[in-house]
């Protein structure tokens, strides 16, 4: 009994784990294609450091690549102050200058101070900006924090559900009531089995002998029928007390 | 409750036999007119409220039905020599009732004041809006029916013939489409052309032989409140509450207990008798629609279409529970631009007229009568925008979508379907979401959901506690400390809601039947008259209260020295040191937690000015907070701030919607003494902690 209450409690969170990671994917996704153009301000896209060929040999100074780099009136900053990143690359042998909050950097040759490349980090902008980090960076936290541990409990449930795949239910008792119906089967009403349900019921035109489709019928919650021109949501209880007559109108 | 037993039927004057015998004319005293009272029913979805809107135009008076907070809005219209009295009656699926609505538009009916009734029939479902019609057609009121949308039964591909429909029930009807103003002068013209004096005749449902033989049982010198042979049919179809009355008044009779024996067995011995009825209208509107209704063509409406998505168990939640707090947000955001900006300029605006006007009456004018004045225009803003968006939701159909997909889970916490958006709102403001409840169908739901609302922490609330916790916490406590907080609230909201409901006796078979209506376009017309009539109503019941409230508590806080440091309100927390010593509070907490009573975003304010502080300069309150309580202190607070009583304008909505003090005053009582407890608690508990 417990283990079959767990099972189904472990399928359903593995159903609404599912459609979280598959929803913040979605979300992902369409940042990805959504965010770079909005904050790229028109430069092109740069991916991590240039190779470069150069050994080591003794590089200009901060001042002096600093010096160098304004000179060469690079696109996207108007002075030095902007920077908030100033970094020597030793392996690369370049400098890297970056405005963090803009996501722009540039890698200067560390001998020569020339800008080897520079632009846009949509990468970075993407870590940063995604996962709904635009709308507020505590929301992102909160909306991350949880996906790896989900991801876990995801891999974990989903073996578990493998091993125990869901028996169908054979014998469904069939009362021949309204909760019997397949989605979209047509059939008519035979009676109510509450005489004061029954003029309730009438009220909405639910006689005996009108025909009814069955719109929308799931494992819980209401139904919805169609009856002469009127959609009405009924619930379960309610249903269970419609008799309805076996054959399709 | 019931006529007095005493008196002969010819005096009690409100037993159904004597008031049909009113059959001279009711002449207006004034203007010498012939005043005929005329009743628009219809079933709920058939645009009855346009119907009567247009019917009679700007002209209405709004209330309440007597003794219940239930809409009662009438209108006077003069033509020639009559004056016509229209009552709009709460929608009513039939004659048996299952709510306090359908009562009130059965009782009314059934009473036989009104001299017509006009009978509102949606043409795009003619077949179930005439079961109304044939449970009218069975008392003696003269029947006009208004056949609306044919507009709309035209786009669904079915022709409906007036002519031949009025041949077939012997009634007159009025094909209209009431949104565009086709076939209103025809109701009145109708209506000129009625002789009231003589009973329409008409072709009524055939009842069956049973029913006229309990009518016999019933018939002797009793008091019964109805017609006979409607009771007898009623008793038969078990509706809850006939049976109630009739028992009650034959037990009164000079039979004792013996009539309604012989009553009980007639009515076990004909149990399929019932059926016979509901059979015999079934036939009846059958026969009327037989020759009147032509489905041309079998069109797939795109309502059908919509509904895919808007009550797909996944796709409808997810787009419902984004719907929902954008339409609560949205009503506050437009009312805060608008209504707002007046409550900001007066708060503003208060430095300045006591400076130009120094004493008593600068003060009175700058912090009691220009913030008061303010807080009514932001509410009124509020109130009419939230109702705006209800109202455009109902009107297009989706609300309907909505309360069918929180219905489920709403329901076990005992409020419904439409509970949705009022408890969104409870989080932001809980004076709008308690005024917005009039949607939710069901009085008893409604209870529920307005009992609730005070237990939700409104943006205020949520505010004064984030102050706090930040002020002693670091931000991660803090924000757990919010976060359970505000769970606490919700779960005391729903276990208040979950017992209410149970305490609240319902009839039987209270399971959900609802219609979820074509999505249709919005009738501004109609919207707007329910804002107005929403507006009117706050103003009259509401505001008055909130007014003369903010006025006694700057009173208190003025006098007699005209400084808070001194006044009457300090008095009071100083005498309230002891308690608040019990909870970790010191009086001017205490002061604190009782300004806070104005609204809730006054607490800090009050302890700006208690601890000498600017009261604009947050880190100085935070300062002054960190210095001033403990940390087990501090959690106290917040705890007591969000049960405290809900804010004046608050409580001033709550007794207009719950009808009384004597139902406002023991809410307000029990969460005063909640609050105080939880907060000891909590004291206690976070001094053994911490």
């Amino acid at each position: 009994m417990i283990t079959r209450r767990l099972l189904r409690w472990l399928r359903k969170l593995h159903k609404w784990i599912g459609v979280y990671i598959g929803i913040l994917t979605a979300i992902w996704l369409v940042e990805m294609i959504v965010l770079p153009p909005i904050f790229n301000p028109g430069l092109p896209v740069v991916d991590g450091p240039p190779a470069t060929s150069q050994g080591y040999s003794a590089p200009l100074s901060l001042q002096h690549a600093l010096q160098s780099f304004m000179d060469q009136q690079p696109d996207g900053i108007a002075s030095a102050d902007e920077l908030d990143e100033m970094a020597y690359l030793p392996v690369n042998g370049v400098y890297r200058f970056a405005v963090k909050e803009r996501f722009l950097e540039w890698y200067i040759e560390a001998r020569t101070g020339k800008i080897l490349k520079y632009g846009f980090d949509s990468n970075r902008l993407v870590m940063k900006k995604g996962m709904l980090g635009w709308v507020h960076p505590v929301v992102s936290k909160v909306v991350r924090t949880p996906f790896k541990l989900l991801f876990i409990f995801l891999a974990i449930t989903g073996l578990y559900i493998v091993f125990h795949p869901r028996k169908k239910q054979v014998n469904r008792s069939r009362t021949g009531s309204l909760l019997d119906m397949a989605p979209g089967e047509k059939r008519c009403l035979k009676g109510v089995s509450d005489v004061a349900l029954m003029g309730r019921l009438a009220a909405v035109g639910l006689f005996p002998g009108v025909p009814i489709q069955m719109l929308r019928i799931r494992n819980r919650g209401p139904v919805v029928i169609l009856v002469r021109h009127t959609c009405l949501a009924l619930g379960r209880d309610i249903g269970a007390r419609i008799m309805m007559s076996r054959e399709a109108a | 409750m019931y006529p007095d037993k005493n008196k002969s039927g010819a005096e009690c004057g409100r037993c159904w036999s004597c008031a049909r015998e009113r059959t001279k004319k009711n002449i207006d005293a004034v203007t010498g007119k012939e005043e005929i009272t005329v009743a628009v029913a219809g079933q709920p979805n058939t645009g009855k409220s346009t119907i009567f809107n247009r019917l009679t135009g700007l002209n209405q008076k709004v209330g309440n039905w007597p003794g219940k907070t239930v809409d009662r809005k009438e209108g006077r219209v003069v033509r020639g020599d009559r004056i016509y009295r229209l009552v709009d009656l709460p929608g009513t699926y039939g004659l048996t009732s299952n709510s306090v609505e359908e009562e009130i538009a059965r009782d009314y009916i059934v009473s036989g004041d009104p001299d017509v009734v006009v009978a509102v029939v949606n043409a795009a479902s003619v077949e179930r809006s005439l079961y109304l019609v044939s449970e009218l057609a069975e008392l003696n009121t003269s029947i006009v029916i208004a056949l609306n949308m044919m507009d709309v039964a035209e786009q669904e591909g079915r022709m409906i013939d007036a002519r031949q429909l009025s041949a077939a029930i012997d009634l007159p009807v009025i094909p209209m489409t009431a949104s565009m103003n086709q076939g209103v002068d025809q109701v009145f013209e109708t209506l000129d052309a009625m002789d009231l004096q003589h009973p329409q005749e008409r072709n009524s449902v055939g009842l069956p032989s049973e029913v006229s033989q309990l009518a016999e049982l019933l018939d002797s010198p009793s008091s019964l409140p109805y017609p006979k042979k409607w009771a007898a049919s009623k008793l038969i179809e078990g509706d809850y509450k006939v049976t109630q009355s009739v028992k009650n008044a034959l037990k009164d009779g000079t039979w004792k207990d013996g009539k309604w024996k012989a009553v009980e067995t007639f009515l076990s011995g004909h149990k399929e008798a019932a059926n016979a009825i509901i059979r015999m209208r079934q036939k009846w509107i059958d026969e009327a629609c037989k020759k009147a209704v032509k489905d041309v063509k079998d069109c797939r409406s795109p309502s059908e279409k919509w509904d895919r998505i808007f009550i797909h168990p996944l796709w409808g939640k997810l787009i419902a529970f984004l719907a929902i707090p954008l339409a609560a947000l949205m009503g506050i955001l437009l009312g805060m631009f608008t209504g707002g900006q007046v409550l900001f300029a007066a708060l503003e605006g208060g430095p300045k007229i006591k400076a130009a006007w120094p004493g008593m009456l600068g003060s009175m004018a700058a912090d009691g009568i220009a913030p008061a004045l303010g807080w009514i225009t932001a509410l009124v803003c509020i109130i009419g925008f939230i109702y705006a968006i209800f109202y455009f939701l109902e009107d297009i159909g989706y609300l309907a979508r909505i309360s069918f997909l929180t219905d489920t889970f709403l329901r076990r916490i005992g409020a419904g379907g439409k509970s949705a958006i009022p408890l969104m709102l409870g989080l932001m403001c809980n004076t709008v979401a308690i005024a917005g409840t009039r949607v939710v169908e069901t009085r008893r739901q409604r209870l529920v959901t307005i009992v609730m609302l005070p237990f939700l922490p409104c943006a205020g609330q949520t505010m004064v506690a984030a102050i706090f916790t930040l002020a002693i916490f670091p931000v991660k406590t803090a924000i757990i400390i919010l976060a359970g907080l505000t769970i606490i609230n919700f779960l005391a909201a729903s276990l208040v809601g979950k017992l209410l409901g149970l305490a609240v006796p319902h009839p039987p078979a209270d399971g959900m039947i609802m219609e979820l209506p074509l999505f249709h376009r919005p009738n501004f017309r109609t919207i707007f008259g329910g804002v107005r009539m929403r507006i009117e109503l706050f103003l009259r019941r509401a505001a008055g209260v909130i007014f003369f409230g903010l006025l006694i508590v700057w009173a208190v806080s003025y006098f007699p020295k005209g400084e808070i440091q001194t006044s009457y309100l300090y008095q009071f927390g100083r005498l309230l040191e002891p308690a608040g010593s019990m909870i970790g509070l010191d009086w001017r907490f205490m002061v604190a937690l009782l300004s806070s009573f104005v609204a809730k975003e006054i607490t800090l304010g009050t302890l700006a000015v208690l601890f000498s502080v600017s009261a604009s300069d947050q880190q100085a309150i935070m300062q002054a907070i960190q210095n001033a309580i403990s940390p087990a202190g501090a959690l106290a607070f917040v705890v007591a701030s969000h049960f405290y009583i809900p804010c004046l304008g608050s409580m001033a909505v709550l007794k207009s919607e719950l009808g009384s003090w004597k139902k406002t005053l023991p809410l307000l009582a029990g969460m005063f003494i909640l609050a105080f407890t939880l907060a000891f608690i909590t004291y206690h508990a976070a001094k053994v902690i911490i």
